[in-house]
């Protein structure tokens, strides 16, 4: 098993079969303590298809255990290189609707470049596979790889729309701390694509995915309508989630929590208490609504301001926009419409720029 | 017993060892045990100790039995090293009627060492040469000794050699001390003058007056009388330092000493000001000496203008225990409420500076350094100018004026030709060179103030690797060409970013503030024009490029409290920036405008 070099994910690189086994053994431990009723399921963080058969089959059981009767999407993650027929139809049979093929490049150099195992073949083979078992796909890309132009993009983008997924995840390569490609770059041998080419790669990137008939609904995120991922729709618009697993991360209105990271540590603190959780913050209405002002601008429809006051108990209309708000939206780098204030396109470059302005304790 | 005392202050090159050398005065004298004792124990303010000088003089009174079997009332003060508080050495020279000068044995005669010797010159006073740092591996005692002879005209056979580390040498320099300075000259029987040399502000006691008695004895209880703000105040306590106060019933004439006297505030005793009986004789008042004009002047403005009245509460703080920096009130269009600031120096205003922004965690916007100008207008009047935004309009200037200061440096004779190319970079007026000794010379130069208050230090120290020293004396105001050099950002004109320059220089300033600004200010939404100005002509323009974009690729479950964490911590970064117009400039961009490091 790898642990890609662009990845701060959890992952089981360099863990032996035991080792594997006894962590879902605790995931499942832990998820029959959680008891939740969810309406949608995402099994990714570690890349499911890398479990042996046995290991993915008792874990999509375990999850079938739960109350699934108001679950409507359920998505796993799957790696080119260990998408095969037989886990694809465990991930059929136990009944996910929805497979996110992680492609990242459909060129060589840049698969090598991004640590990434397999050859670009493996990941037509796995869509076609994913495809004929009837799952939604989606494919993951990354684009602003040290070196590669905006024609090249073009072409690896292009090449993924002509296969037809339902959907497609484009994400700007990441410096994320503490990964290998970070190292490099600190350390100059990794030059980073300038900001220009990306924001030109981002821009051509929509435009071209909306002519194609996939309208972005979030930053690096584009489907056919009707087909969003509404599972990663629910962390931007401040929902709650249960996350299972070393290091994952829990939502419950306002209240935050991570997991022990480290795998023995978890699959110790589960084995005793039934809960890993290490890390844990309440956010007060107001940071509530902050945070989810920060994030509904990353959707295009942009984050409904009177549903964050129901549900968080602050007025953002009158007690954020006027300061924080006021000089974006004089030149046009921020909309509201009713209750809705988001991003227009044109300014959907800077984001965090515009977004950040509503963290904070005071304006 | 006035023959039993000798006062004296010791004077050196900054870290050259004073204030190890009175500690070891301290311990043989017994005034302190060891057990109390610690490394340079009279520099007791926090900054001092942090920073590793001395900042303030503080006097000591010692008892020493000599070799002759009597005991002597020695009085020391121990006075700072570096040229921004050479006004603490000439209070202290007062005092006293001799100096130890000391010269690091290793080092060698340095800028301040000439300059506080003809400050202990000037002021008449006996001085024994003191060699110290002998214990060091790298120290040369002959060739140093004949730089002390060549400069400061002490003969080498004169010079004492100690090491104020081991104590090596220390018993012969109290000896010497009794043998050679002067007891004082006062009468006991005389009416009472007492000198004023210095100053503090005590929470619990109010003003501590440092006090030389010339003639009588003040007693306690005394009613005293101070022509200099003509008011009269009852002495409660009277005494000596040990360091510690130590109280006494009199100090009489010859003595060093301290009063408490129930006084509120600092403003309300002048340094230089005499000591009377109210109710008894009055003898004249004795000649006294000025107070230092603040030399350098820069704006301080709070970067959140709710601040505002909590900087004027530091400063007010601050200038209690600190005569010699001034404050008052400035608007900028650019920065709002603010305080035009004076100090002695730089090392001076970056203390004080260090002070607000730590004990009272202030977030401060500085503008740059400045030196007092003067503007001569057509109706001929003369008017200081402490900030470049006071300047009147172009049209009424008839001459502007500069304060001109000689500069004296010390240097490798290797050096020189570095050293005269910097000198007359900076319009300087070489003046003359003295040999110091083999292999070392002494440059003077007259030179404006404000070439050599910013960065000259630093641009001296590379130009010598790290062997050049140098002093400064204000010697007059001088007409000079110069200009107002006025800066844009985003089209506006930002008044805090204003300076004066000499007209040949302005071109190659206004370029050199451009590009310092282009890297400080970070790229904004959209593009912002930088534009350097000098009556209306633009001298030097740039742009700042619009960021091409700011935006988080990935943002799932897993990442959102990190994220948000990171984007929380960045928009705290923001807020040490001011807005100004559309535009947010960082705290040090205002000081861009020293950009010499093209
Ligand atoms: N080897 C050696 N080091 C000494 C001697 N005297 C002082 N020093 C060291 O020199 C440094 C400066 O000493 P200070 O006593 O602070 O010097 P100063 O002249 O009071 O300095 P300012 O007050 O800042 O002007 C310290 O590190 C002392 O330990 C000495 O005789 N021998
Ligand atoms: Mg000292």
């Amino acid at each position: 098993m790898v642990k890609c070099g662009y990845c701060d994910f959890n992952s089981f690189a360099d863990t032996s079969q035991d080792e594997r086994r006894l962590v879902m053994q605790a995931m499942v431990k832990e998820l029959e303590a959680r008891r939740c009723r969810p309406t949608t399921v995402f099994m990714g963080g570690g890349t499911p298809t890398h479990l042996e058969p046995d290991l993915l089959e008792d874990f999509v059981t375990a999850i079938q255990r739960l109350d699934l009767s108001l679950c409507e999407e359920w998505t796993s993650e799957a790696n080119p290189e260990s998408c095969t027929v037989e886990k694809l139809q465990i991930l059929r049979r136990g009944g996910v609707t929805r497979i996110s093929i992680g492609v990242q490049s459909w060129d060589a150099a840049r698969l090598a470049f991004l640590d990434r195992p397999h050859g670009p073949e493996a990941a037509e083979i796995a869509l076609e596979r994913a495809k004929e078992l009837g799952f939604d796909v989606s494919l993951d890309l990354i684009f602003g790889i040290p070196g590669q132009s905006l024609e090249e993009w073009q072409v690896e983008l292009n090449r993924a729309i002509s296969l037809s997924p339902q959907h497609l995840s484009c994400y700007q390569l990441t410096f994320e701390q503490g990964t290998k490609l970070e190292a490099a770059r600190s350390r100059g041998l990794v030059q980073p694509a300038s900001d220009e080419v990306l924001r030109d790669m981002l821009i051509w990137t929509r435009d071209r995915l909306q002519e194609a008939g996939y309208p972005a609904y979030e930053i690096s995120n584009f489907a056919r309508p009707g087909h969003e991922c509404s599972h990663n729709i629910g962390y931007w618009r401040g929902q709650d989630y249960v996350g299972i697993g070393p290091g994952a991360a829990s939502h419950y209105q306002g209240h935050r929590s991570t997991n022990l990271r480290p795998l023995a540590a978890y699959v110790d603190a589960v084995a005793n208490s039934n809960c890993a959780t290490f890390e844990a913050e309440v956010l007060s209405p107001e940071q509530r609504a902050r945070e989810q002002v920060w994030l509904g601008l990353r959707m295009r429809a942009g984050v409904d301001l009177e549903s964050t006051r129901l549900r968080t108990g602050f007025d953002v209309v009158e007690r954020l926009l006027p300061l924080a708000a006021d000089r974006w939206m004089r030149h046009g780098h921020l909309e509201l419409s009713g209750p809705r204030l988001s991003i227009p396109e044109a300014s959907v470059a800077w984001t965090d720029e515009i977004a950040a302005t509503f963290l904070g304790h005071s304006v | 017993m006035i023959d039993k005392i000798r006062n004296f202050c010791i004077i050196a090159h900054i870290d050259h060892g004073k204030s190890t050398l009175a500690d070891r005065l301290m311990e043989l004298t017994g005034t302190v045990t060891a057990r109390e004792m610690h490394a340079q124990l009279l520099d007791d303010m926090d900054l001092e100790r942090e920073r590793g000088i001395t900042i303030k003089a503080k006097a000591v009174a010692m008892t020493y039995r000599a070799k002759d079997g009597q005991d002597y009332n020695l009085n020391l003060i121990d006075t700072p090293g570096h040229v921004d508080f050479s006004y603490e050495v000439e209070k202290s020279l007062q005092a006293c009627e001799g100096a130890l000068l000391l010269v690091d044995a290793a080092q060698g005669v340095e800028a301040q060492t000439v300059a506080n010797a003809h400050l202990a010159e000037a002021a008449k006073l006996e001085i024994i040469g003191v060699m110290n740092k002998v214990d060091l591996p790298t120290a040369r005692p002959d060739a140093i000794a004949m730089e002390i002879e060549n400069t400061v005209c002490i003969p080498a056979e004169e010079i004492l050699h100690c090491s104020a580390k081991s104590g090596f040498g220390v018993v012969d320099l109290l000896e010497a001390i009794v043998a050679r300075i002067p007891a004082p000259r006062g009468n006991v029987n005389k009416p009472l003058q007492g000198l004023i040399f210095d100053s503090y502000f005590d929470d619990y006691r109010g003003v501590i007056i440092y006090c030389r008695i010339v003639n009588g004895v003040l007693k306690k209880r005394q009613r005293i009388f101070m022509p200099g703000t003509e008011t009269a105040y009852e002495v409660i306590e009277v005494g000596v330092m040990t360091p510690r106060m130590s109280p006494r019933d009199s100090l009489s004439a010859g003595q060093v000493g301290y009063i408490v006297a129930n006084i509120k505030r600092l403003e309300d005793v002048v340094i230089g000001d005499t000591i009377l009986d109210e109710k008894g004789e009055r003898a004249p008042a004795l000649p006294g000496f000025a107070m230092p004009k603040p030399m350098v002047f820069c704006g301080l403005f709070p970067t959140s203008a709710g601040d505002f009245e909590d900087l004027r509460k530091a400063l007010d703080k601050l200038k209690l225990n600190d005569s010699s920096f001034s404050y008052e009130p400035e608007t900028s269009d650019a920065l709002g409420f603010g305080f035009r600031c004076g100090f002695l120096g730089l090392l001076h205003m970056n203390i004080v500076q260090e002070r607000l922004e730590r004990e009272d965690d202030m977030d401060l916007v500085q503008t740059a350094p400045t030196v007092v100008y003067q503007v001569r207008t057509r109706d001929n009047t003369l008017k200081e100018i402490r900030s470049p935004s006071e300047l009147p309009d172009g049209s009424t200037i008839l001459e502007l004026l500069e304060p001109i200061v000689k500069l004296s440096i010390l240097v490798p004779t290797n050096a020189i030709g570095a050293v005269m190319k910097l000198g007359t970079e900076r319009r300087g007026r070489y003046l003359t060179t003295d040999i110091v000794g083999n292999d070392r010379q002494m440059i003077v130069f007259e030179m404006p103030l404000s070439e050599i208050i910013f960065d000259f230090h630093d641009k001296l120290k590379s130009a010598t690797r790290g062997y050049g020293t140098m002093d400064y004396e204000f010697i007059e105001y001088r007409v000079a060409p110069l200009v107002p050099l006025r800066i844009l950002v985003n089209g506006a004109e930002v008044d805090a970013l204003c300076t004066i320059v000499h007209r040949d220089d302005a071109e190659r300033r206004g370029r050199a503030v451009i590009q310092k600004l282009r890297k400080e200010i970070p790229r904004h939404m959209f593009q912002i024009p930088l534009q350097a100005a000098i009556y209306g002509k633009i001298v030097a323009r740039e742009n700042i490029s619009a960021m091409a974009k700011n935006v988080t690729a990935k943002c799932y479950g897993g990442d959102i409290t990190r994220k948000r964490k990171l984007l929380e911590k960045q928009k705290a970064g923001k807020k040490r920036m001011k807005m100004v117009g559309n535009v947010e400039i960082p705290q040090k961009a205002f000081l861009a405008v020293l950009g010499s490091d093209e």
